[in-house]
């Protein structure tokens, strides 16, 4: 179904993220060939001018990657409508092999574009370009992930047939075996709900330990921040599974209906979309703290590197606070009202 | 803070730098429009006609049997009874008579429905503006669009060619209301007989027969069972017809947006050109921000606040122009197409609720492309050097 | 004023007016999801399978229960020519 409006307009945004990363690249390995931090030559200054271009390249790409999230989201529920046993967004994903690969594509790529900004940022605080060699391997790594990315995508679209009968939400999340398959994983619900909240208050804990710390020596040890970023890690996939096993069906207040897109949609107020905003924007703020301590030995960037990491850690801990408040709520309203009020 | 009044400086300046150049801003800003209002308009119909069919169609036949020879529909032969009679789950089996009559004189084609005798509930009347539903042999309900089309005036009585060319005389008992029109704008509705009749066919011959399933969930185990007693015949289910419309509006009117398609690239390829040919004045400009301390990043800034603005602009307006164009004008534009040469001209009701889906997909289809295309060109400007300028 | 509050203006008011226009649509939809009932039994007693858009060919009149669109359907050199062919897809043969 390349020829879908969705589709074409998915490509679209694939192509030009290809277009701006294949530039940023190029001007990447151009920077990296000739780099010379002590020479004040014209060359030098114009690779300076360079980084400009590479940094806005990425940022656009950011952009239209999360645009492409959302449309890949949109589009795969669309597709319900044209394909035989599908009824949302699951059932279009689980059409080929192709699909679900896509949709982690996506949000991974969503992680690893930030990763780069906030490196970026972070050099430009130090007059010394500590970061530069480093970004720009990251940038050219990036390229091939694009492609990767953009392979699946045109996989998924391309095998996508109206005629194959898949599976939706209802029975794929429904079925303890299919929910094994599909998630690598294997837990009840409530299993998941419990988990989910004592990870939760894990987090919560590391986070105010290693602002405490911040307090006290005015940078987080090591291990606490890159313990708190991973312990996002597990609680943003966590929390993914929590919402389709658990929390969904809270939200749509039937005890079978599981699914994590159908919150999205205007039948429930598209909660799911501050639901999903906190969640990723927190793991993303977690995540970016354990990448940013990585980098604080390096030259001038102490400074910078902590206050990053108090003003991520902060924000984490109350983007974390809403989202578990988000998605707490129906499940509190279900017991103590006991039903829909 | 700090941060947003930078940016709504810079903004001023953007914009008046815009202002400084407007007509040409102007023509790159209509032109944009006119690209998203008709890529936009196309999205919009489809929609538009995929919810009045999501909506409406809840109700169709749950499986539709027609037979087939050498590759396209023949009447069936009404001798399928023993055939069903292995298969459990049926609750009713209706016959129908139906299919297209051919105006010669303004060359319309009108829908011929024929109505079984005593398979209608009473409720059905209630679809007529005035009059009965046909019940003896000459007598047929009208939609208001026929009536008009074949110039009948006030007249009751009319005649229709049967294929032998000898003449069928009907009386019209009845109209159809007007807001049933996206269903019965076309159609002719007499007796099962008078249908059969103007159509020659034989005795026993049916159009289709339509299938009433007891259990929603064996549909499908049911329409394969059919098609295995009744071998070249056409199995139409519910799913499948209430799927037809998502279908149909979307792949051509994808090949819509392909041709479309071009023009958005063409225009890309002149805000690339608009934005990269700087003039002297332009570049003496820039050299001297830079000169009074502006940096790189800057200048950037100002490059992209100033293709925000038209993108924007372009965007909305375009969009907006294309909401009114389609729910108000019923897509006069694109009704050409839509319609075709269609002499019977029925105005669907296009009513294209507000999707935050639209709305993204024009977005991506016109504002990424356009960031794309502008982000190397604004750094090429950022990148100017005072000294080699001034 | 600044110019940059009356671009936001321009573009505020701009999306307010598609706010108004997607209030209107919407209740226009909700008054006419509320008369289709009548709607829901003419399709219902007729057996009707498809909207009435176009007219002038078979399989976009009634795209769901007629024959696919093929080359040469009615006779040989018949190619694919009605404009409204150009706006429905064919849909898949059953």
């Amino acid at each position: 179904m390349l020829g879908n409006s969705w589709s074409i307009a998915l490509l679209i945004c694939s192509a030009g993220a290809l277009f701006l990363i294949v530039l940023a690249s190029i001007t990447a390995l151009k920077i990296l060939v000739r780099w010379d931090e002590g020479s004040d030559s014209e060359e030098q200054i114009d690779l300076e001018g360079r980084t400009w271009l590479a940094a806005a390249l990425v940022e656009s790409g950011l952009t239209i990657q999360v645009i492409s999230l959302f449309l890949l989201v949109a589009a795969a529920g669309d597709f319900a409508g044209m394909i035989a046993g599908a009824m949302c967004a699951t059932g279009s994903f689980l059409a080929n092999e192709y699909g679900p690969i896509s949709l982690y594509l996506k949000i991974a790529g969503l992680f690893l574009y930030g990763f780069w900004i906030v490196l970026h940022r972070l050099d430009l605080r130090s007059e010394y370009f500590p970061l530069v060699r480093i970004k720009f391997i990251y940038l050219i790594l990036l390229l091939p992930f694009l492609i990767v990315d953009s392979y699946y995508l045109v996989g998924y679209l391309y095998n996508l047939d109206p005629d194959i009968i898949t599976s939706c939400c209802g029975v794929v999340f429904a079925d303890q075996k299919v929910r094994t398959n599909f998630m690598v994983f294997s837990m009840s619900s409530e299993g998941v709900a419990a988990f989910f909240y004592l990870l939760g208050i894990l987090v919560l804990f590391m986070g105010v330990l290693s602002l405490n710390s911040c307090r006290e020596t005015g940078q987080p040890a090591f291990s606490l921040s890159f313990s708190y970023g991973f312990l996002w890690f597990v609680f943003f996939v966590l929390a993914l599974i929590g919402i389709t096993v658990f929390f969904s069906s809270y939200i749509y207040a039937m005890p079978h209906h599981n699914c994590p897109f159908d919150i999205l949609h205007r039948e429930y107020g598209y909660i799911g979309v501050p639901i999903y905003i906190a969640l990723f924007g927190g793991a993303f703020l977690g995540m970016s703290n354990s990448v940013a301590a990585l980098f604080r030995n390096k030259p001038g960037l102490s400074v910078p590197v902590a206050y990053y990491q108090r003003l991520a850690t902060k924000s984490s801990i109350l983007l974390l606070l809403l989202f578990v408040s988000l998605v707490s709520f129906p499940v509190l309203r279900y017991f103590l009202a006991g039903g829909e009020v | 803070m700090k941060a947003i009044s930078k940016n709504l400086n810079i903004l001023d300046y953007a914009a008046s730098l815009l202002v400084r150049k407007k007509y040409k801003n102007m023509a790159v800003l209509l032109v944009f429009s006119a690209v998203i209002f008709l890529l936009a308009s196309l999205q919009l119909t489809a929609t538009a006609l995929r919810t009045v069919a999501d909506d409406i169609l809840t109700t169709v036949p749950d499986i539709t049997v027609q037979q087939m020879s050498a590759g396209r529909q023949v009447p069936l032969e009404a001798d399928y009874q023993q055939a069903f009679s292995g298969i459990f789950g049926i609750r009713e089996l209706r016959e129908r008579i139906w299919g297209y009559y051919f105006d010669e004189k303004n060359g319309a084609n009108y829908t011929v429905v024929g109505l079984a005798p005593g398979s209608v509930s009473g409720g059905l009347k209630d679809a007529l503006a005035w009059g009965r539903l046909p019940e003896k042999s000459g007598e047929v309900v009208l939609a208001a669009p026929v009536v008009d089309n074949m110039q009948l005036g006030q007249r009751r009585h009319f005649s229709l060619f049967r294929p032998d060319l000898s003449l069928q005389s009907f009386q019209m008992v009845g109209s159809f209301r007007q807001d049933t029109g996206i269903l019965t704008n076309d159609m002719m509705l007499m007796t099962q007989s008078d249908a059969g009749e103007l159509f020659a066919m034989a005795d026993g011959q049916l159009t289709d027969l339509l299938v009433d399933v007891a259990n929603p969930a064996e549909i499908d185990t049911i329409a394969g069972k059919i098609a295995d007693v009744l071998p070249g015949t056409r199995v139409v289910t519910k799913m499948q017809i209430q799927k037809t419309y998502d279908v149909v509006f979307s792949w051509r009117s994808g090949f819509g947006s392909i041709c479309l398609l071009t023009s958005v690239f063409a225009f890309i390829i002149l805000a690339w050109d608009k934005a990269s040919g700087f003039s002297p004045d332009e570049q003496k400009e820039m050299a001297i921000l830079k000169v009074v301390g502006w940096q790189t990043r800057d200048i950037m800034l100002l490059r992209f606040w100033e293709s925000a603005v038209v993108g924007l602009f372009a965007f909305l307006g375009g969009y907006t122009l294309a909401w009114i164009h389609v729910a108000f004008f019923d897509a006069f534009l694109l009704k050409p197409v839509m319609l075709g040469w269609s002499v019977l001209r029925p105005t669907p009701a296009l009513f294209p609720p507000f999707q935050l889906t639209d709305f993204v997909l024009i977005g991506a289809f016109s504002i990424i492309p356009y960031m794309a295309a502008t982000i190397v060109p604004a750094w090429k400007s950022g990148m100017v050097r005072p000294d080699s300028v001034i | 004023m600044r110019k940059s509050a009356f671009i936001g203006l321009l573009l505020a008011s701009l999306f307010c007016l598609d706010i108004f226009i997607g209030i209107y649509l919407g209740e226009r939809h909700e008054r006419f999801k509320s008369e289709q009932e009548i709607l829901r039994l003419v399709v219902k007693e007729l057996g009707s399978t498809d909207l009435v858009v176009a007219t002038e060919a078979r399989y976009t009149r009634h795209p769901s229960v007629s024959d696919g669109l093929v080359p040469f359907m009615d006779h040989p050199a018949d190619i694919e020519h009605f404009p409204s062919g150009s706006f429905y897809h064919p849909v898949p043969s059953r």
